[in-house]
C-alpha cells in the first residue's frame, strides 16, 4: 500500500491548502486476474421480449422498446443481446451512465464478440474517455483480425460488412 | 485496497503493463480544499517535463482522475510526467480551473520539484482550459500546448447553446410530450429532467430515434426546421441539446457560475428563418453574469512563447471546427498551427490515433527546435507514424481546409445586456 500524508502547500497568493496524497512506487505487476466463472448460457427467454423491442423501437416506439428491453434483461440477466441493443440504444439517446453498466455486462457475457468491445469504444468516444475508448479499440482489433472496423453514419463502430440489429 | 486497485486499473489503462515498460512510475494522488481530485504520474527515467492533461465537458459528480489523455502511455514512454486534475467544478469549469492547474502544480513540485518545462493538451473544454491555463494561469515554463476539438473560442459557444435551446422551444414546445422546462436557463433549478426524458421528448418533436421513413411529416417537417436554421449534422442533435439544457441549466444556477442567471442573449439576433425570428424567445443577459461568462472564458491570444498546436475534425457538431479559426483570430500565427481532418461521419473529437500521435510529435519537434508545422507537414508525419504501424490512420488532414467564420455559425450578437440589474460581479 502506498503512504498516505496531508500536506500544505502555500498558492499563488499565499494562502496555504491542506492536501491530501497518496504516493505509490508501483511494483513491476505481471497483472494476472483469476479466471472469472463463465456465465450459464442464454436460456432463450428474453429472445422473444428482446425481438419485440427491437420491432418496436424500429417503428418509433421508443418508450414501448425500452419497456420490453427491460422485460428480456429481466426474464434473462445472462443473455448478452439486449444489454447490447439496448446499451447501443441508450448510448445514442446520449444516455451514457444508463447505457455504460449495460455495455459492460454484455462485455462479460460475450467477451470474445468484437461489437461488445466497439460498442463501449463508441460510448468512450463520445463521452471523451480516451483512455478506455483505446483499450477497447484495442480488444476489438485483437478480436477483430483483418476485418476493417468502420464507423455507421451515427458514429456507431462496426466491423465493415455488419450492420447492427 | 480500493486505492490500489484504481491505481492498477489506470496504469493497465495506461498500457503500461507491456513487456517494454519495465519500469515503475511512481503514482501520486490527491485532492485538494477546493474539491478537486489530482493524479500525477512520474516515470523512473523522467525527463524532467511535465505534461497535464485537461479532460473535457462532463457532468458527471467530481470524482478521482481516470483519464490522462490519449497520449498518456506515449508520454510516460518518452520520459514526461502526466498529470491531470478532475477540476473543482463540473461543466463548464473555466471559474475555477486556473486554481485547479496552479494546485496541480503546485502537487507536483512539492513531490518532484520544479519541471523544466509544462506542456498543457486538452480536448473538448479542456482545449479553452488549456488556452486560458498557457494565457493566465502561470504555471511556469510551459512551452507548448496541443488541443485536440477545443472549444478555444470559449463563452462564445454558450450562443450556440442558447440559440440551439431556443429554436428547439419555437419549433416544439407546442407539440405533446416535447416540451423541455426551463427555456435560456436550460432547466428550472433542481430540476429532475433527465437525459432519458430529454431525448423522449426531442423525439417527440422530430422523430430523431426512428429511422426516417417511420417519422411522421410534421416530425420530418419539426426536424428538417431544427437543423436548417441552428446548422447541426443530424447525428449531434441530442448531443448538443444536452449541452444545451443540461449544460446550460449547471452553467446558470451553480452559484459558483452565474448564480441563477442567464449569460447569453438573443434579443437582436437574426436567424435567416421568418418563422424562428418571429416566434422564438427573446432573453437579454444582466451585464453582471454576462462578464463573468465572457470572463470565464474568452482568450485574448497573451501566449507569451507558448507554440501551440490545435487539431479539429472539420464535421463536429459540438464544438464546430470554427472555434479555431475563432482562436486564431487573436493567437499570433507564429505559435499556432491548426491542423483540420476531413471526415466522413461528423464525430465530437474522432481522431484516430495517428492523427493525435501527429500532432504530439510535431509540437514536440517545434519544441525541440524544428521549424513551425504546418497542417502539411502534419498530415506527413501522420502518414509516417501510419506506415510505420506505430499507431492507426487513416491520416485525414486537409492542409487546403479553409475554416469558415464562426459568425456563419453562432450568429453575431451585440452587447444586449439588460440594465436594469447590473449584478455585482466580484470574480
Amino acid at each position: 500500500m502506498g503512504e498516505t500524508e496531508v500536506q500544505q502547500i502555500r498558492d499563488e497568493d499565499g494562502k496555504l491548502e491542506n492536501w491530501t496524497y497518496t504516493k505509490k512506487k508501483l511494483p513491476e505487476i505481471s497483472q494476472s486476474e483469476e479466471p472469472r466463472a463463465a456465465a450459464p448460457p442464454p436460456t432463450g427467454a428474453a429472445t422473444i421480449p428482446n425481438q419485440q423491442a427491437l420491432n418496436a423501437w424500429s417503428t418509433g416506439d421508443i418508450r414501448g422498446a425500452m419497456n420490453l428491453f427491460e422485460e428480456a434483461i429481466a426474464a434473462d440477466s445472462n443473455d448478452p443481446a439486449p444489454h447490447s441493443n439496448y446499451g447501443r440504444r441508450l448510448t445514442a439517446m446520449v444516455a451514457y451512465d444508463e447505457a455504460l453498466p449495460l455495455l459492460l455486462r454484455a462485455s462479460e457475457l460475450s467477451p470474445d464478440d468484437p461489437q461488445v468491445w466497439l460498442d463501449l469504444l463508441t460510448l468512450y468516444e463520445k463521452s471523451l474517455q480516451f483512455q478506455r475508448a483505446n483499450a477497447a479499440r484495442q480488444r476489438a482489433q485483437e478480436l477483430a483480425g483483418d476485418r476493417a472496423m468502420v464507423r455507421n453514419d451515427y458514429g456507431a463502430w462496426l466491423l465493415e460488412g455488419n450492420s447492427l440489429p | 485496497m480500493i486505492k490500489k486497485n484504481a491505481v492498477v486499473l489506470l496504469l493497465s489503462l495506461l498500457g503500461l503493463f507491456t513487456e517494454a515498460s519495465a519500469q515503475a512510475p511512481t503514482v501520486l494522488s490527491g485532492q485538494s480544499d477546493g474539491g478537486a481530485y489530482f493524479t500525477i504520474v512520474v516515470p523512473d527515467a523522467w525527463n524532467g517535463d511535465l505534461v497535464i492533461w485537461n479532460h473535457g465537458f462532463s457532468l458527471s459528480p467530481i470524482g478521482p482522475v481516470s483519464d490522462l489523455g490519449p497520449l498518456a502511455g506515449l508520454q510516460l514512454s518518452q520520459g514526461y510526467a502526466v498529470a491531470a486534475s478532475s477540476y473543482q467544478q463540473r461543466g463548464w469549469a473555466l471559474f475555477k480551473t486556473k486554481n485547479d492547474l496552479q494546485n496541480l502544480v503546485g502537487a507536483f513540485k512539492a513531490n518532484f520539484g520544479k519541471p523544466n518545462n509544462v506542456i498543457v493538451t486538452g480536448a473538448s473544454l479542456g482545449g479553452i482550459v488549456t488556452v486560458a491555463a498557457v494565457e493566465k494561469a502561470n504555471l511556469g515554463n510551459v512551452v507548448g500546448a496541443l488541443t485536440i476539438c477545443g472549444a478555444n473560442a470559449g463563452s462564445r459557444n454558450w450562443d450556440a447553446g442558447l440559440d440551439l435551446r431556443l429554436i428547439y422551444d419555437a419549433v416544439c414546445d407546442d407539440v405533446p410530450g416535447a416540451s423541455i422546462p426551463g427555456g435560456a436557463k436550460g432547466l428550472p433549478a433542481n430540476s429532475d429532467f433527465t437525459d432519458v426524458d430529454l431525448a423522449l421528448a426531442v423525439n417527440a418533436c422530430t422523430g430523431i430515434l426512428a429511422p426516417a421513413p417511420f417519422r411522421t411529416p410534421a416530425q420530418t417537417a419539426n426536424l428538417e426546421k431544427i437543423l436548417g436554421v441552428s446548422q447541426l449534422p443530424e447525428n449531434f442533435l441530442l448531443t448538443t441539446m444536452g449541452f444545451a439544457t443540461f449544460g446550460m441549466a449547471d452553467l446558470v444556477h451553480d452559484q459558483g457560475k452565474l448564480r441563477g442567471k442567464i449569460g447569453t442573449g438573443n434579443a437582436e439576433v437574426d436567424y435567416g428563418d421568418a418563422m424562428i425570428n418571429a416566434t422564438i424567445e427573446r432573453v437579454s443577459p444582466r451585464k453582471g453574469p454576462a462578464k463573468r461568462l465572457a470572463r470565464n472564458y474568452t482568450p485574448n491570444g497573451d501566449v507569451d512563447g507558448t507554440r501551440h498546436i490545435a487539431l479539429h475534425t472539420d464535421k463536429d457538431g459540438l464544438v464546430i471546427v470554427e472555434n479555431q479559426g475563432e482562436y486564431a483570430s487573436v493567437a499570433p500565427a507564429s505559435k499556432l498551427t491548426v491542423a483540420v481532418a476531413v471526415e466522413a461521419v461528423p464525430t465530437h473529437c474522432g481522431h484516430n490515433s495517428a492523427e493525435v500521435a501527429a500532432g504530439w510529435e510535431s509540437l514536440r519537434g517545434w519544441l525541440a527546435g524544428g521549424p513551425q508545422p504546418s497542417a502539411e507537414t502534419i498530415q506527413g508525419t501522420c502518414e509516417f507514424v501510419e506506415a510505420s504501424g506505430l499507431a492507426a490512420g487513416p491520416c485525414r488532414f486537409d492542409p487546403t481546409f479553409d475554416i469558415p467564420d464562426i459568425d456563419g455559425r453562432i450568429r453575431p450578437r451585440s452587447d444586449d445586456d439588460d440594465d436594469s440589474d447590473s449584478d455585482s460581479d466580484s470574480d
